[in-house]
Order: structure tokens, then C-alpha cells, then sequence
């Protein structure tokens, strides 16, 4: 079973929106973008407690109520032998005919000006254009004896959340528990025995009588009891956190801890639910309150176990998704109308092992406006500096430089492109060595080749190598790489980032590099991370001013806004 | 609690075949295995118990203790009719067969084709005029065969099918069941006696039910021993058929089977000696005219017999007959109430409230449009409450629900547990038992393999007396003990040696 896209028609904030689904999806953008309307887009189809709660007017799409409220789920069952595919089969019937692959789940609602409200209802089939009413036995859909919609808010209570399945949690049926019941029964009955003895309670109960009365002449009487003999066992019972060897109790005060026991907790609740139904997950920015390290540790749970196999996510948190893979990732974002761009990230095969790495830069990344594709970590500090120089703010107003080291730009670019967020990359104008031949391929010139996807730099190899070779086939080149920086934001270097730099503020280099020893550009490459924070370092406004404005650095000045 | 070989048959998985003799514990072990399958089945999927009758699928339903909500228990049309035929016609003959269909068996057709026509132009599932065919099945094969949205549909949804009483399917519809068994690969425990098949007159073919027996893919097991039936009554059941007669174990005391030979006139008197009046009693007889006059003499001669009918709603098949049954029940029976009804709705939530709420004004509204003899009202408020529920009604169906509870000679059918003493046809005393059973030996000439089992099935449902009357002159009478006696000499036996035989003309 694998979920395929959602529409979403005159609701709240979407007028009119299609997305691309997968089955695990991570929504984000910025706030107000509607994130969370689209959470309850997806409650209305799964989840009978929100439906029954039907539409007022004002999730109506800027209140037009002569429009319905459409959203419509498709769901590819064509995997047959899948048990979650067979569970929707079984309760499809004949609303699927036997050349149809997909289903479509619709809830539609129309505005009831009398009753003020527009009831949900649903239908579903493999025809869109001809979808079956879904069967109603009182409150339940059809379809709701096939998912179990689970929705973990941000600022979800675990003492609710407990108190609330406690029954579900804690089954005390077995015959000994009978007795002990019974036990526990007797004790509180003593305990309250006990408390009513008290003199102070005593005295309480006494004076508070006479003062009730001043309000009004009941004849009533004021006891104190222990809130476990009122209302029973369970209303009085929380979970403690017991740690290791050490035998004393910790009452689960972390807000962290207490979000880890949560998760927890609806791990059991789904486990009872997956064997007759398909749990779908719905979290909301379940960073809140947990560590960077858990965020971490979570992410790995939310996308290596099989528990979460349909999961619809929205996070604000680069830390949640570090161990993402086979993931829809969904921007949501505001143009004229919100729109929405998604893609399917899948991790290479090549960099399975490394997909943390991979992941760092990328997860940030997708959070910004406007990224910043360089080669490695020395470009990073030297252009994060330049741009904290003319603009401080840089990263708050959405800018984002990513290092690609050595996965290369594509895996990168790729997805930015998807999900339409800007992005500028700068490259080295490289040079290697034919094996066995006096020639050297023109890799930069091939790089962006290949990155436009048509062969617009000639990539015939040249029969010498050096700075002065790569100065010459720059310039030779110079209008078509100026097209090329204004069509497609690629930004070639005229030789790599030292000579680059060396072009436009040697002499400060000179000074500001003693160990040098005259020779900046040897010095900076040779280690290359620790000499360039030790320039950075020194660089004044101005020599960042000078960079800044500099043809060598103009990657600089388009990804400023 | 249950023997050894129930034991067996209750935990051993896959397909099966069970052979059981009458009073062996059929529908106790069969009740014991769903529990026990659907207990070891830990996914989604549901098993589908059917049955021939309504009233056998409600006693399944009645007997299972875990919720059965999304199991299918009902009877082999509405299985053919409502998981195959209605959901995926339209799969196989095309849109114009989405339709609202609804069954009339009085419709006749000659042929495949008829039969497709009257569904789309009538909206009527209809049957062959010969009765030895089964149109429904032939559909509901076809369309499974060609349909693999409902091949798919119906691997998806069921783990197990259990078929009661193989016997008396006919060749379609062993057909389908076959399909469904070696195609889709759906576990498949049938469960029969050929001894019992009653109804080979509309084209039952026990024959199938031993063909499985000799299949290599279903395991084989017979329960033979009956806990209904005192010895001297199992005997003369078991002498009847060549497979059990190895079973005959003498007895000393005769008492329990009697032959009262009387004549037309003086049958009643002449039985009354034999019967304990503590216990209950059953008249069986062929025909409904037969049971209803053997009430009245037996009445007559001062011990009241109840006459039970068919009900007008007894042969409804839709999905909505079980709320028509239910409707019925609570304006009948006293101690049925809405909450018994709300436990009666498939699939609903248990602690509904509002459905509760719903019912029990629905049943205000009913009963007084019966203080009224207000049919229409009554019609109009079956379709409201039946929509409100998620259920389709047919016109003809609420007026046959009006008529079984306006009409209070129906009530009986609903209340057989409560009556001492009752005259039915022996079709529907299958699957039910009395302390004394009372027959004629003219309803059974024993000349025919049918006639011998439906003896079988009248005889076997006495547990401590047996009471034959031989009506004097009758030729159909003479018929009996003619066959009776060489059928007997089978085993060198002859009818004083293992009944008591009462003021006979010939034998004395």
C-alpha cells in the first residue's frame, strides 16, 4: 500500500491544492503557511472523532460556503500480497473493479445554511469520477474499521495521555488481581479513616460547614478524602522514572523525558491496533521540547522502524529529520496562494552508510529560501563571514550556505530544485590529467555541462594544466560564463578558491599570514580549513566589502535578497 | 468440553472434510473450531460460516461467544448474492449491472442469458426453472471466475470458510465452493452427512460431499457418536444406512422406540399411554397441511400441540434480513429488548448511544402504528429506521414483516423453545431436538435413498422416545414396513427385536 497524492479544495487556507504523497511525508515551511490545516485535512478522511465534529464556515476557504469542501486521498493498492493493501481491499468490495489500481478516498461537504454546518460525507472507489458512497453503521465509516488515524500534537500531556488510555494500558483481569483489588480497596477506605483523623482535617471540615452556609442554606457537610477512594484507581496513578541501580524515584519532570515516554506510550496503543488495522501517524513537531541529541535518536526511530511505515510530519527541526531516507519531503509555502512543492528524497545507494553526513547540510538547507552550494568547509568560512559582514542577519532572513564536500551538488541541487528553493552553486574550474596523454580534461567546464544539461562550454581537453591554463580557458570562455551565471545561478571560479582570493586582496593576505612566507595561496591549500579560519580571522569589513563587490565572488551578491 | 475426536477436529488446521452423524455435536464442535481459528488468527482477516438456513447462521451467531460483527455468518445465497454477485457484476457485465438488485426465486427462467437479461432489465435475481440448476451459483461462479478484483476481494477479507450441512449443496454450488478452495487457496472445513440430505428434490447432490472425502488436500474426519439419542434410538438410526450399522449395540429395555399401530380414527388415543407429559414433545410431518391437522386432533384429544409455521420473513435473504428477524423478535418476545437489538447490529459499536436513543423511538413509533393497524406507517418506519442503519428494504419484505407480527399465528415460530409441545414439518426440525418425537411411518415409504435420510433426520431428533404410529389400511404405511423389514434383515434383525411394537395387526 503506498499513498500517493492528497487534494485539498476550499479549506481553511487552500483553495486548491495537489500534492504528491509517499508513505512517509515531512511537511514544512513557515509558520501560518498552514502545516497544521493540512494535518487536519488529512483527520477529516481518517479520523472519526474530527469528522464528527463537521465543518463550520470558517473552514470554508475565505468563508465561501457555496463551494464544498473537497479533500481526496489516493492510495495505490496494486501490491496485492501487501497484508495493509489486502486490509483496504477487504472492505473496498466492488468499488474497486479489477483493472484499477488506486483508490480514492474523498470526504466532500456541503454548507447546510439552516443547521450551520457542512456534514462530512465520504465515498471512495477506483473511478474517481464515479466513486460509491462508503457505508455508514452509526458513527463508523467503512472506512474507519480500516485505519487508526494516531495524532501526536506538539504539546501533547503525558499525564492525560495516560489517564486517558489507562484502562487500555494497564489490564488487571487476571484472578490474582482480584484480591489485590480488593486489598487496594481496603487500604484506601483505612487511609481515609486515617485522614479524617487528623486533627486539622478535622478542624477544616468543621469550620468550613458554617462558612458554606453564609452563601447558602444547604444542609450539606464538607469531608476531606484522598482524591484514589473517589474516583478510583486509576485517576490517581502516574508513571515514575526509575534510574538504573539507583532505588529512588524520579517523577518523569524532564519535559524531554516525558515526550520520549509519550512516544512511547503510543507505541503501545498502535501495537494493539496494527494486527486489524493500518496505523497512520500523524506527528506535529515533535522537536518541542527534546534535546538536539533526542531529535536525533528520534529521527532515527521515525525513519528506520517499521512502526511509522505511514507517517505525515511537520517540523521545523533539522535534527528530526538527520537520518531521513525514503522520504516525501513537502515545502509548503506562500506565493499569490499557498502552493506546495514535494519531492522524494532517497538517500543514493552509494552513500547509505554516510547518510548522516549526507543529511547535515541538506536538512538545513530545506528550511531556507535561498541556498548557497559550495565546495567544502573553506568557501563555507571564508563566504559566511563576507555575507555576516554586509548582513548579520543573513541566515534569519532565510540564506543558507551548504559545503557539499564530497558527495558533489547533485544530490542537493536536485532536491532544492524540487521543492523550488533557490539555489547558487560555486565550483571549482578544474583541470585533470588524462591517464597516459600530455592533455587534461576541462572538469568544470563538464560540471556545468552536465549540471545545465546541455553542452554549452566546449569540452574538448587542452594540452596544458597550471593557473595560468585555467585563467586562459576562463576567459577565453568569459560570455558564455556570464550567460551561464545569470541563466542558471552556476558559478564557475576562474581557478579554485585561493587563487580566486588571491586576485582580489593579496597584499591583506600577505599580512595577514606571516607564516606564510610570502606564499598565501600554498599556505591556505596546504591545510586548507585551519589556515582560512586563521585568515577569516583578520579580514576587516572592508577586505569582506572588497570581496563582496568583487567578479570573482558575484555568487555573493545574488544570493543576498 | 468437548471429545476426543471434536478435540481433533477443533485444533487441526487447513482444509477438512468432517462426516458427523445426527446428534454428534455438529454445531457445538463447528462453533468450537471458529472460536478456536479465529483465536490463533492474528490478522485482519475474517472467516465467512455458512449456512442453509437463517436460522441456522443465527444459531451459529447466537453460539459464538467473541464479537462477530465483521465475520459473514449467513446463508450460501446471501454469500453468493452479496459478496460476489451485487459487488462485482458490474465488474464482469459492465456498468449497466450497477444496480439495485433484488431476489424473487418465484421468477423463472431456461436459461444463462434469461437470467442476465431479467437482472437488467427487472432488477431481479431470478431461478431456473429446473430446479436441479442453480442460476445464482452459475452467476456468482462466473463473475468470481472472470472477476480478479473479486478473487483479490475475497482473499483480502477471509481466512476460513466453513460450510454446514455439504450435504445438501447442489453441483453449483459445490462448484464455487471448490473454486474458492483450489483457486484462491482460502482454507475451506466442510462439515455434512449424507444420511441427512433432506433436500434432493431441488437438486441437493450429496455425491459432492463425498467427493471431498476422497480429495488428498482436505484432511478426514467422522463423528459417529451420538449424544442426543438414547442407545435403542441410535440403533434404529444406525441400522437404517449401511455405514453406521456396525454400530448397533442391543439393548435390554425396548421402551424407548414404539410402533402404535391405530387407525385413522383412534391414533391419538392410542398414543397418549406412550407420553411422559413433563417433557417436550414434537409432531413431525411432511406436509404443513398434515402438522397443522395433527395439532388440532392431538389438541382435540386433550393435549394441546402447538401448530408452528413457516413465517412470512422465514426466507428472506438480503442483508437486511436479520433486521427484519430482530423487528420481529422484539414485538414477539417479551424479554427482547432494544438493547438485544442493538447487540443484533452488524458491525455496530458496542455503547452507542445515540443508536440506542434512535431504536427505542423508532419502537415507539412501531408499536403504535400496530395499536393502529397502521401498515403503512409501520412499512414507512421500517425504511426509516433500516436507512438510518445502513440497510436497504424492499416493499414486499416490510409488508411480510408486518404480516408475521400483526398475524399472531406466526408468533409460535419464534418462541419453539418455550412450547411443551409443538407440530412442525420435518424440513424445519433439522438442527433441532425433542425429548419425544411422535411421526407417521406413511410419511416415509423408504423406497428411495431420499426417503431413507430424511427418516434418518426425523428419527434422530428424538432423545428419549420415539413413537412411530402405523395407521392400519394405509398404502404407504404397508409401503414402510415392507422396506422397513429388509433393510432390517440386513442385519438379521427384525422390528420386535429392537422397538416395542404396539397392537399390530400382522406382527402379533
Amino acid at each position: 500500500m503506498k499513498f500517493n497524492s492528497v487534494t485539498i479544495k476550499n479549506f481553511r487556507n487552500f483553495e486548491d491544492i495537489s500534492i504528491d504523497l509517499t508513505n512517509k511525508n515531512v511537511l514544512f515551511g513557515m509558520n501560518d503557511v498552514g502545516k497544521t490545516n493540512f494535518l487536519y485535512a488529512l483527520r477529516y478522511v481518517f479520523d472519526k472523532d474530527i469528522r464528527k465534529q463537521n465543518f463550520f464556515n470558517t473552514d470554508y476557504y475565505k468563508k465561501k460556503i457555496d463551494i464544498s469542501i473537497e479533500i481526496v486521498v489516493a492510495i495505490d493498492i496494486s501490491d496485492t500480497e501487501n497484508e495493509d493493501s489486502q486490509k483496504l481491499r477487504a472492505k473496498l468490495k466492488g468499488a474497486i473493479l479489477s483493472d484499477q489500481d488506486i483508490v480514492y478516498i474523498k470526504v466532500k461537504a456541503d454548507y447546510d445554511e439552516k443547521e450551520m454546518i457542512g456534514v462530512p460525507v465520504l465515498y471512495w472507489g477506483g473511478d474517481l469520477e464515479d466513486l460509491e458512497e462508503m457505508k455508514v453503521h452509526g458513527t463508523f465509516f467503512e472506512i474507519d474499521y480500516v485505519f487508526n488515524m494516531i495524532y501526536i500534537d506538539a504539546y501533547v500531556d503525558l499525564y492525560t495521555l495516560f489517564k486517558k488510555n489507562a484502562s487500555k494500558l494497564l489490564v488487571n483481569d487476571k484472578d490474582q488481581d482480584k484480591d489485590i483489588l480488593d486489598n487496594i480497596r481496603m487500604t484506601c477506605d483505612e487511609l481515609n479513616a486515617q485522614i479524617s483523623g487528623l486533627s486539622g482535617i478535622r478542624a477544616f471540615e468543621e469550620k468550613i460547614a458554617p462558612e458554606y452556609k453564609k452563601y447558602r442554606h444547604d444542609d450539606i457537610s464538607v469531608s476531606v478524602k484522598s482524591e484514589i477512594a473517589v474516583k478510583g484507581l486509576y485517576s490517581n496513578i502516574v508513571p515514575y522514572i526509575k534510574q538504573g541501580t539507583d532505588d529512588s524515584l524520579y517523577p518523569t519532570s524532564g519535559e524531554g523525558r516525558k515526550k520520549l515516554l509519550v512516544y512511547a506510550i503510543f507505541d503501545l496503543l498502535s501495537q494493539e491496533e496494527e494486527e486489524k488495522k493500518i496505523n497512520i501517524f500523524l506527528i506535529e513537531e515533535p522537536e518541542n521540547h527534546l534535546h538536539r541529541s533526542m531529535q536525533i535518536a528520534l529521527s532515527h526511530i521515525l525513519f528506520l522502524d517499521d512502526k511509522y511505515q505511514y507517517l505525515f510530519m511537520t517540523t521545523h527541526s533539522p535534527y528530526v529529520l538527520a537520518e531521513m531516507d525514503q522520504v516525501n519531503l513537502v515545502r509548503i509555502y506562500n506565493e499569490d496562494k499557498v502552493v506546495s512543492r514535494s519531492v522524494l528524497y532517497t538517500v543514493p545507494t552509494k552513500f547509505k552508510s554516510q547518510r548522516k553526513m549526507l543529511n547535515r547540510g541538506l536538512v538545513e538547507a530545506i528550511f531556507a529560501d535561498k541556498v548557497l552550494l559550495v565546495e567544502g568547509s573553506s568557501e563555507n568560512v571564508l563566504f559566511g563571514k563576507v555575507l555576516s559582514e554586509i548582513n548579520p542577519f543573513y541566515e534569519a532572513d532565510g540564506i543558507y550556505i551548504l559545503p557539499v564536500g564530497g558527495f558533489g551538488f547533485k544530490p542537493y541541487y536536485e532536491t532544492l530544485d524540487a521543492l523550488q528553493i533557490d539555489n547558487i552553486i560555486k565550483t571549482d574550474n578544474d583541470l585533470r590529467k588524462i591517464k597516459d596523454k600530455e592533455e587534461y580534461s576541462v572538469l568544470g567546464f563538464s560540471r556545468l555541462n552536465n549540471y545545465i544539461g546541455e553542452k554549452i562550454l566546449p569540452d574538448t581537453p587542452i594540452s596544458e594544466s597550471g593557473v595560468e591554463a585555467k585563467r586562459k580557458l576562463y576567459d577565453n570562455n568569459r560570455e558564455k560564463l556570464d550567460e551561464i551565471r545569470a541563466e542558471y545561478s552556476l558559478y564557475l571560479s576562474r581557478c579554485s578558491l585561493e587563487e580566486d582570493l588571491d586576485e582580489v586582496i593579496h597584499d591583506q593576505m600577505i599580512m595577514y599570514l606571516p607564516n606564510a612566507d610570502g606564499d598565501p595561496i600554498g599556505y591556505l591549500q596546504d591545510a586548507k580549513n585551519n589556515h582560512m579560519v586563521e585568515l577569516v580571522e583578520k579580514l576587516t569589513a572592508e577586505d569582506c566589502k572588497c570581496i563582496y563587490e568583487h567578479y570573482n565572488f558575484a555568487c555573493l551578491k545574488e544570493v543576498m535578497p | 468440553m468437548l471429545s476426543s475426536i471434536q478435540k481433533e477436529i477443533v485444533e487441526e488446521s487447513g482444509n477438512m472434510i468432517v462426516r458427523a452423524s445426527a446428534g454428534t455435536g455438529k454445531t457445538h464442535t463447528m462453533v468450537s473450531k471458529i472460536v478456536y481459528d479465529i483465536e490463533q488468527q492474528h490478522t485482519h482477516k475474517v472467516v465467512a460460516a455458512i449456512t442453509f438456513t437463517i436460522k441456522a447462521a443465527n444459531e451459529i451467531k447466537e453460539r459464538l461467544t467473541i464479537d462477530t460483527t465483521s465475520h459473514f455468518i449467513g446463508t450460501n445465497n446471501s454469500f453468493a448474492i452479496e459478496e460476489i454477485i451485487k459487488p462485482f457484476m458490474k465488474d464482469v457485465f459492465g456498468m449497466e449491472y450497477k444496480l439495485d438488485m433484488s431476489t424473487d426465486y418465484s421468477t423463472k427462467v431456461n436459461t444463462f442469458a434469461e437470467g442476465l437479461a431479467k437482472i437488467k432489465n427487472e432488477q431481479i435475481l431470478c431461478s431456473y426453472e429446473n430446479s436441479k440448476e442453480n442460476f445464482i451459483f452459475q452467476l456468482a461462479l462466473d463473475i468470481l471466475k472472470k472477476s480478479k478484483s473479486c478473487q483479490l476481494y475475497l482473499q483480502a477479507k477471509y481466512f476460513k470458510i466453513y460450510v454446514d450441512e455439504y450435504q445438501d449443496c447442489d453441483k453449483d454450488m459445490h462448484a464455487l465452493f471448490m473454486y474458492i478452495c483450489e483457486i484462491l487457496r482460502i482454507d475451506t472445513f466442510v462439515v455434512g452427512d449424507e444420511k441427512q440430505s433432506i433436500y434432493m428434490w431441488r437438486g441437493a447432490y450429496p455425491k459432492a460431499f463425498m467427493s471431498i472425502w476422497d480429495r488428498p488436500d482436505f484432511s478426514k474426519k467422522f463423528m459417529r457418536d451420538n449424544f442426543r439419542s438414547c442407545q435403542q434410538i441410535q440403533n434404529y438410526s444406525n441400522l437404517l444406512c449401511n455405514e453406521t450399522r456396525d454400530l448397533y449395540k442391543p439393548v435390554d429395555d425396548l421402551s424407548s422406540v414404539i410402533i402404535v399401530c391405530a387407525t385413522a380414527d383412534n391414533w391419538v388415543s392410542s398414543i397418549v399411554p406412550y407420553l411422559d407429559d413433563e417433557k417436550k414433545c414434537a409432531l413431525l410431518r411432511y406436509s404443513n397441511v398434515n402438522a397443522e391437522a395433527g395439532a388440532n386432533e392431538l389438541t382435540g384429544g386433550d393435549i394441546e400441540f402447538t401448530y408452528v409455521p413457516q413465517t412470512p420473513i422465514a426466507d428472506i435473504t438480503t442483508e437486511t434480513a436479520w433486521l427484519y428477524n430482530a423487528v420481529a423478535k422484539f414485538f414477539i418476545l417479551s424479554k427482547y429488548s432494544a438493547f438485544d437489538f442493538r447487540d443484533e447490529i452488524p458491525n455496530e459499536v458496542v455503547g452507542n448511544k445515540r443508536v440506542l436513543n434512535y431504536i427505542k423511538n423508532a419502537f415507539s413509533i412501531l408499536d403504535e402504528c400496530i395499536k393502529q393497524e397502521d401498515a403503512v406507517g409501520f412499512e414507512k418506519q421500517i425504511v426509516l429506521m433500516a436507512n438510518y442503519l445502513g440497510y436497504e428494504t424492499k416493499a414486499d419484505h416490510c409488508e411480510r414483516l408486518y404480516r408475521t407480527i400483526y398475524d399472531k399465528r406466526y408468533h409460535s415460530a419464534f418462541k419453539i423453545d418455550d412450547l411443551k409441545r409443538i407440530a412442525i414439518t420435518f424440513h424445519s426440525s433439522k438442527g433441532l431436538e425433542f425429548e419425544q418425537i411422535i411421526m407417521f411411518v406413511s410419511d416415509y415409504r423408504l423406497s428411495s435413498e431420499q426417503d431413507i435420510y430424511n427418516h434418518y433426520v426425523a428419527v434422530t431428533r428424538a432423545k428419549s422416545k420415539l413413537i412411530m404410529v402405523y395407521i392400519n389400511e394405509d398404502w404407504n404405511a404397508r409401503q414402510f414396513a415392507k422396506n422397513i423389514n429388509k433393510i432390517l434383515a440386513e442385519s438379521n434383525l427384525k422390528m420386535s427385536n429392537i422397538a416395542t411394537v404396539m397392537n399390530c395387526l400382522c406382527c402379533n
